[in-house]
């Protein structure tokens, strides 16, 4: 066994139209240690969460031999590998009927890890399995593998309990802006996402500020800003007109603590935005159930993270515009957060504006909004293009 | 010589066939009781006319693909199929014209609202209620109508107890889902003797990027499967058929498409209803001419040839609609088995009403 040497492995993505994307590794193999880094093309981890984990599972499989392996990768890519794509060896331990005899059954059929089993004929291979010595141990193995499957996917719930954790959790948000409440029945969903689209100056960073600073005074807001247009001095506009306490000591006591309730963050591209939702994501699993939680995540805007990727290389992008979009309906329902995006326009046939992302994205969020300033007054219009209860094509004004 | 080795083997392998059999404990795949097999393959199979898919009869076994583009009421006709699935057939004298069965429901796209779901119920159980002879009698006392209410709830409970939902993020949990289905669908039967009917699956093609995306990384021997987009497809179709041969269940997917550029995708000239009347041949130039798609078909090969097809897609008519002035009208079109004509129809909260 070589020692002291590191080790390049590299695999190349193909894609159909013949862009080649490169996925690196490095291992450095010892007997008992291994250690693992891994990269995406050009050096930084520019691959989605799903290709990370498939790129550490590839050097995984090479770097078997070790009784030790230290990854070093971020944690949601560890996640899912240490059980699901990690080689069967590791689950010996925990489950004793995997032992070899039953692990050399599998990479007979060309199974190594929990996942291989996913796109692979169950019954097939228990048909195999009837025909070898140790059948009932083998099926017995089969059994336990199916139930470690039984725990990858979410949890059956009946329409009682469904409709129970809605009435509980599922609460409507409101915005604060009176058109917009009476036109959404009451304002936004938690645990769905709702996109505002509109052509430039239409009021939606506005909409955004407004709906943060009413729903601050009660639960703690993430307003995630991509083009610097969080501005502290209009929330303490909106604040000033909602608080309604006599004396200015007082009142700028309740400001401080309401504006304390909103956190921003800048991103600047589509990986940090990751980052920050996977960490939202661990803080909110761990967070205790009392005080002050998270009711509201604000992304302004999405488009402008999402926009340079989709153009350059077409399945990557819409892969991780479509990961974005997952992402926060797992935040929104998992977490109970009203999840609130802003997209823009873009020039459509016949010189009308259609909302940018493309076609991919529309099937994403739960309802979407056009905003647009009528001329001549200081009035907004917002139109519905898909709510999951009321009809498409109603409309409303409002004043901000 | 010839006749007495294959006479060896045979009684060779009836040997170890038995000695096989008399090990047999719990099985993996085990085989059905008689009974089982007589109450699965005496399943009634009644021919389900839902509408608006009431032109073919679609029966237990068949798998139905509703292909349209965002917002054309696809999700609304699932939902609509599970309320008439989970409704029974009558209770307390009321008639629903349901069939009392469970209903699945697969969300990959993950956009389902059980307010919206429950909404729906509700409407037609009180439509229901209100066209029967119960309902005719005045609703002078009180009491009646306090019954009336409990009534109607106890019949929302148990109707709500047999719809069954889940949620997946991703592939992986999808065919997670898909294999150990079998199992659930057993622990259902025995536990609460539910026996699911209807398999919804809302966005077949919604996970299509993301495993476009994965690589195709296939280290480690040559016979090991790489998760690609066409390993994953085949996994899942293979999964639907095997389930259907054991559970005789009605398998009903929506699917996203993208319209070609003769049909304006673009949902603000829809609403704001800019399109003059004399654009309306659009509706008719949209539908298949000579059998060619007016849309590309991005899912692979062996779903395409698993199922029967329809697609409905949303038309701003400027007919007047008496009875539903305040609704769009949508239009579907069978492309399997093909259809010469199409299906006017519209969506209310109390159902899914042909038009034409």
């Amino acid at each position: 066994m070589e020692r002291f040497r590191w080790r390049h492995g590299c695999e190349e993505i193909r894609e159909k139209d013949g862009k080649k994307d490169k996925g690196e590794y490095w291992h450095w193999g010892f007997e008992f240690l291994t250690l693992c880094f891994c990269f995406g093309s050009g050096g930084q981890l520019a691959t989605t969460p799903a290709v990370k984990a498939r790129l550490l599972s590839a050097a995984l499989f090479i770097a078997g031999g070790s009784d030790h392996v230290v990854l070093v990768a971020p944690y949601e890519v560890v996640e899912p590998l240490v059980k699901y794509m990690a080689p069967l060896k590791n689950l010996e331990t925990e489950y004793p009927i995997i032992d070899p005899s039953f692990r050399k059954f599998c990479a007979s059929h060309g199974i190594f890890s929990v996942e291989d089993f996913l796109i692979h004929d169950l019954y097939m291979l228990a048909a195999f399995a009837e025909q070898d010595i140790s059948s009932e141990r083998l099926k017995e193995g089969i059994t336990q593998v199916l139930s470690i499957i039984d725990d990858m996917h979410q949890p059956w719930w009946n329409g009682m309990e469904l409709l129970e954790d809605a009435k509980r959790n599922k609460h409507v948000l409101p915005t604060g802006i009176q058109g917009i409440d009476l036109l959404l029945g009451g304002g936004i969903h938690i645990g769905q996402l709702t996109e505002l689209v509109g052509p430039s100056s239409s009021g939606k960073t506005q909409v955004c500020l407004q709906t943060a600073s009413n729903v601050a005074s009660n639960h703690m807001v993430l307003y995630i800003d991509t083009s610097n247009s969080f501005s502290p001095e209009r929330i303490a506009y909106f604040l000033g007109k909602i608080i309604d306490v006599a004396s200015a000591q007082a009142k700028n006591q309740i400001l401080q603590k309401v504006m304390s309730n909103i956190l921003c963050h800048s991103v600047f591209d589509i990986f940090a935005m990751f980052d920050v939702l996977h960490q939202l994501e661990s803080h909110l699993r761990y967070q205790d159930a009392g005080g002050c939680q998270m009711r509201l995540l604000i992304v302004d805007s999405i488009s402008l993270l999402i926009s340079p990727v989709l153009g350059s290389s077409s399945t990557q992008g819409r892969a991780l515009m479509l990961s974005a979009g997952y992402l926060l309906k797992k935040l929104a329902h998992q977490h109970n957060l009203a999840v609130l995006v802003i997209n823009h326009t873009v020039g459509g046939e016949g010189g009308c504006s259609k909302p940018a992302l493309g076609d991919s994205w529309k099937s994403i969020p739960h309802s979407r909004l056009f905003l647009s300033c009528v001329r001549g007054s200081n009035d907004y219009n917002a139109l519905i293009l898909k709510h999951p209860s009321m009809a498409s094509g109603k409309a409303a004004r409002f004043v901000i | 010589m010839n006749n007495s080795s294959i006479n060896n083997s045979r009684r060779n392998w009836q040997f170890s066939s038995e000695e096989m059999g008399s090990h047999a404990k719990s099985w993996l795949v085990e085989d059905e009781t008689a009974r089982e097999m007589l109450e699965r393959v005496q399943t009634e199979r009644p021919f389900l006319l839902l509408p608006p898919l009431h032109r073919v009869p679609i029966r237990v076994g068949n798998v139905v693909e509703l292909a349209g583009p965002s917002s054309s009421s696809k999700t609304h006709i699932l939902i609509q199929a599970a309320i008439t699935c989970i409704l029974p057939k009558q209770w307390n004298g009321v008639s629903y014209g349901g069939l009392g069965h469970s209903a699945m429901f697969i969300d990959l796209d993950c956009r389902f609202d059980i307010s919206r779901f429950s909404e729906l119920l509700n409407h037609r159980i009180m439509e229901a209620g209100s066209s029967s002879k119960i309902g005719c009698h005045k609703m002078g006392s009180e009491a009646q109508f306090a019954r009336m209410k409990h009534y109607n709830e106890e019949l929302f409970a148990s109707c709500m107890k047999r719809f069954l939902y889940i949620r997946c993020y991703d592939s992986s949990e999808f065919l997670a889902t898909l294999k150990t289905l079998h199992y659930r669908l057993r622990k259902e039967r025995e536990a609460h003797g539910l026996n699911v009917h209807l398999l919804l699956i809302d966005s077949i093609g919604a996970f299509h990027w993301l495993d476009r995306g994965s690589s195709s990384f296939s280290p480690e021997g040559d016979n090991r499967k790489s998760w690609h987009l066409q390993n994953v497809s085949e996994a899942m179709v293979q999964e639907i058929r095997r389930l259907l041969l054991v559970h005789p269940m009605l398998v009903m997917a929506t699917k996203a498409v993208v319209l070609g550029n003769k049909y304006s995708t673009n949902e603000l000239t829809r609403s704001y209803g800019k399109w003059p009347a004399a654009d309306n041949q659009y509706s008719r130039n949209v539908t298949s001419t000579d059998r060619q798609l007016p849309y590309r078909e991005y899912m692979p090969a062996v779903w395409q040839n698993m199922h029967l097809s329809c697609r409905c897609y949303d038309i701003d008519d400027d007919l007047v609609n008496d009875e539903h002035p305040n609704n769009s009208v949508f239009l579907l079109e069978w492309l399997m088995p093909p259809a010469n004509s199409l299906d006017k129809f519209t969506v209310t909260d109390t159902g899914v009403f042909i038009l034409s």
